[in-house]
């Protein structure tokens, strides 16, 4: 009987703590509550940055979360203004041989590393080396062409590859130049240990200070930048549990910006009515798709690899109604891998199949698909009913988008009921392929060169991309074909032929082309380059000032 | 009759009884009640999500845009098979264990009660969070998870009762014509103790409860199943920063209610059926000697 009371008890207290939160500020009715004092003379500019998660580590050569942040300790040689808009960094200028094997990169002069030591071409040189004989696993994987990579004089850095390149520019954005100084003297196994904030270490606009675990990060302005000083003195990453948490933390002006992907879409009309706050919707390359077991040991169910079965599907799913459901309308319905947002990569021929479950069982009918014992599920010839399991990670966004996916699939005649988990137990049945349909999404390269590799047959091996288990010959000849074809119609033309095969043998089922939303403290700061798609992208916080 | 009587004279229950009735009465005619299907399926606008209440749709409408009044409806039938399925469960486990643990003793009665024990000190929600992530996610595995965690009070209750039962002389008797223990149990000690396992098992009906909405509510419940938890986890995730309270508010006072009427019940119950809650002789109110001269009796409240 204590235990009921008690229960009742925690019941109200949670109805309580609710209708508190019901009682906050209402989205009509913005208020001068959020209005940040103006900042003072001679004090530091503070951004202050909310997100749900910092990053997993500061050492660059296994973390694999925060690249926004990274970007601003470390430079590339080339960087990225836009999406696909690649502009010099580290390299001012850059040629090539006429046989495309040899590139000769101009280094700027006068850079130096946060501890004080020079990054000259020769240092650049040894950064490249040791990415690749050290086989970094965060980006040494972008230099696999690269057969000698040496410096001729303080600012000339040469490097030959061993088959040409279309995509240079794009391969060298992704590869960090780290100091000697700092990870000359390591072993393999002392570099993957390695924790300390001297991980930071780089030639970026801002020095990493502090991090501590699970509450804020502190990174610096570097004086000596070579674009010159930011004019932001200091960011600070305060993590917040809950993405709702930063959205008000935002509102009430306790931070002034929040890092993209970490502003639900159900906040933006929220934000968009609270006062002084920004709110930028942007492209991203971002794709949300429905995963097809494609690997030839998985343990799908035989009719799954039938053509008019994944027609079928494509049949049955409503993209709109995803977008509209689990997006708000931030997102597009998308058709083939390469998203919108890559410009003349993606295949714009391709008409996307329509949501019409009518047409989807009509396929399945025409195929010998049909419901014999009329429970409401289609059985192959053998009897087996079309019956799937459908995944997601947890999260009531996924469990909409599941539902509805769900829901269309039934329309057709097939079973796919919702079954969300943890990531690590989604993760888990990877190495066997153990799953028939997984609902997943992912940023994409602004090169398409990655969303295609993902599909080759060695990224099945274990710690390869493949998460389809995709394998097919003639697309594979494809893809070194447009891995080697510097011309760039050519290669276009490449592209968007593999896209559509991978949208006729569908291991994957594009679902959305979604939106970044972006959001910060207009009486604060200024002028960010909102175009590179993350308020907080090295592009994007250099021109970004505080308000007069 | 005496107990019903007795029952109708509480304030308090009288209130429990008629709050479960209202709820029952949604949940059996649901259909008729609710003003859309909840499963059907709607094409949504993005302005459709999360939309306020208004005349077409008093509750406003959830994240999917589905409206929230009839999941509402519909949500109070899961509530009430979960708490109910698996509270029987738990009523007829803990009966069992309790009987036989109190009847026979010794060596079986000690290992019982340090199983009793043991699960006891488990805390229940971070067990069931588990045991339904090993176990997957689906009505019927959160109503075994719920049934076969809940029976540990109930055993103990039932096995202190049959300790004092057994030793009374009409067991005695029983026995000493020959009766079979199985007999005895049935016949004559689990008559006794019946009422405060049904008092018990009306309290356990809303601790099931609200244990499937907390299950739910962390994500864990039947994703194809509509229920008052699965709202407060959709409207928790989604719905606070629209500060929609529309969507967050309702299923939360739903599942008050519905524990409330149990719990006002349920101890109504045990007040009237439970000998450890009546009143002691000792703590009788008149005077020894006044009673040996025949005093009239002074009604005190909580002798009924």
């Amino acid at each position: 009987m204590k235990k009921s009371w008690l229960y009742v008890s925690l019941a109200l207290v949670v109805i309580l703590a609710t209708l508190l939160a019901a009682c906050g500020p209402q989205p009509t009715t913005p208020t001068e509550e959020g209005t940040a004092p103006p900042p003072e003379e001679d004090e530091p500019v503070t951004l202050r940055v909310g997100t749900t998660y910092i990053w997993d580590t500061a050492n660059p050569t296994f973390g694999w979360y925060n690249y926004t942040l990274r970007y601003l300790l470390y430079d590339t040689l080339v960087e990225e203004a836009g999406i696909s808009d690649f502009v010099p960094g580290l390299a001012e200028e850059w040629e090539v041989s006429d046989d495309g094997l040899v590139w000769t990169f101009k280094i700027r002069e006068g850079v130096t590393f946060h501890d004080g030591t020079p990054c000259t071409a020769e240092d650049v040189a040894w950064s490249l080396n040791w990415t690749i004989e050290n086989e970094i696993e965060t980006f040494s994987f972008y230099l696999y062409n690269f057969q000698e990579v040496v410096a001729l004089d303080d600012t000339t850095l040469q490097v030959t590859l061993s088959e040409p390149v279309g995509n240079m520019e794009y391969l060298l954005m992704y590869v960090w130049i780290l100091p000697r100084s700092v990870w000359g003297e390591m072993s393999y196994d002392e570099i993957m240990e390695f924790e300390d904030m001297a991980a930071g270490i780089g030639t970026g606009p801002y020095k990493l200070v502090e991090w501590v675990e699970g509450e804020y990060l502190i990174i610096e302005a570097n004086e000596d930048y070579w674009r010159g000083a930011p004019a932001i003195d200091r960011i600070v990453w305060q993590e917040f549990a809950t993405e709702d948490a930063a959205v008000q933390a935002l509102i009430a002006g306790e931070i002034d910006a929040i890092a993209a992907d970490t502003i639900p879409t159900t906040a933006v009309q929220t934000l968009e009515a609270a006062a002084n706050i920004e709110v930028a919707v942007m492209e991203s390359t971002t794709i949300d798709e429905l995963i097809i077991n494609s690997h030839e040991n998985g343990t799908q169910p035989e009719s799954l690899w039938d053509p008019a079965v994944r027609l079928a599907i494509a049949y049955a799913i409503d993209k709109r109604q995803i977008v509209n459901v689990a997006y708000l309308g931030f997102a597009e319905p998308a058709t083939v891998i390469v998203p919108s947002s890559l410009g003349d990569w993606h295949n714009s021929d391709i008409e996307d199949i329509p949501f019409d479950p009518e047409a989807g069982a009509r396929v399945l009918e025409e195929a010998g698909y049909v419901d014999s014992d009329n429970d409401g599920i289609r059985e192959d010839a053998d009897g087996n009913p079309l019956e799937y399991r459908l995944y997601a990670t947890e999260g009531a966004s996924n469990a909409r988008i599941l539902e509805i996916i769900s829901d269309g699939l039934a329309q057709v005649g097939i079973s796919a009921p919702p079954t969300l988990m943890d990531e690590d137990s989604l993760i888990g049945l990877y190495p066997a392929f153990d799953f028939d349909m997984v609902y997943w999404g992912w940023g994409l390269d602004p090169d398409p060169d990655f969303a295609m590799l993902i599909f080759t047959c060695d990224q099945r091996e274990e710690g390869g991309w493949s998460d389809s288990g995709y394998c097919d010959e003639a697309f594979e000849e494809m893809y070194f074909e447009q891995a080697v074809t510097v011309d760039h119609e050519a290669r276009r033309q490449i592209i968007w032929e593999m896209q559509e095969k991978l949208f006729e043998d569908r291991p994957y089922i594009v679902l959305t082309y979604a939106n970044t939303i972006q959001a910060y403290r207009s009486d604060r700061f200024t002028d960010f380059g909102l175009e590179a798609g993350d308020i907080l992208w090295k592009a994007s916080i250099l021109p970004a000032h505080a308000v007069e | 009759m005496e107990a019903l009587k007795k029952y109708l004279r509480k304030p308090m229950g009288v209130v429990g009884a008629v709050m479960l009735f209202l709820i029952v009465f949604v949940a059996v005619f649901a259909p008729w009640l609710a003003p859309y299907d909840p499963n059907v399926r709607v094409e949504v606008e993005p302005d459709d999500i999360l939309a306020p209440p208004d005349a077409e749709y008093l509750l406003g409408r959830d994240d999917a845009g589905k409206d929230v009044l009839s999941q509402l409806i519909y949500g109070a039938r899961v509530s009430l098979i979960v708490g109910f399925t698996a509270s029987f469960m738990s009523m007829f486990i803990g009966t069992t264990v309790g009987l036989v643990a109190g009847y026979f003793g010794g060596r079986i009665g000690t290992l019982l009660m340090r199983v009793v024990d043991f699960l006891m000190v488990i805390p229940d929600l971070p067990l069931m969070l588990v045991i339904i992530a090993v176990m997957g996610r689906g009505l019927w595995n959160i109503i075994l998870v719920i049934g076969l965690l809940g029976w540990t009070y109930t055993a103990r209750l039932v096995r202190s009762q049959v300790l004092s039962i057994k030793e009374r002389q009409f067991v005695l008797r029983a026995r000493s014509l020959g009766a079979s223990s199985a007999r005895i149990i049935l016949r004559h000690v689990f008559p006794q103790v019946m009422p405060l396992v049904i008092a018990q098992a009306v309290l356990d009906i809303s601790v099931a409860i609200l244990a499937e909405s907390s299950l739910a509510f962390l994500g864990l419940g039947d994703p194809t199943l509509i229920s008052w938890g699965m709202m407060l986890n959709f409207a928790f995730e989604r719905a606070l920063s629209r500060q929609a309270w529309w969507f967050l508010l309702p299923p939360g006072f739903a599942i008050v209610w519905v524990s409330l009427a149990l719990v006002l019940i349920g101890n109504t119950l045990d007040e009237i059926v439970n000998p450890r809650l009546r009143t002691h002789h000792l703590f009788d109110p008149r005077r020894m000697v006044a009673l040996v001269a025949g005093a009239p009796r002074v009604e005190t409240p909580a002798e009924e």
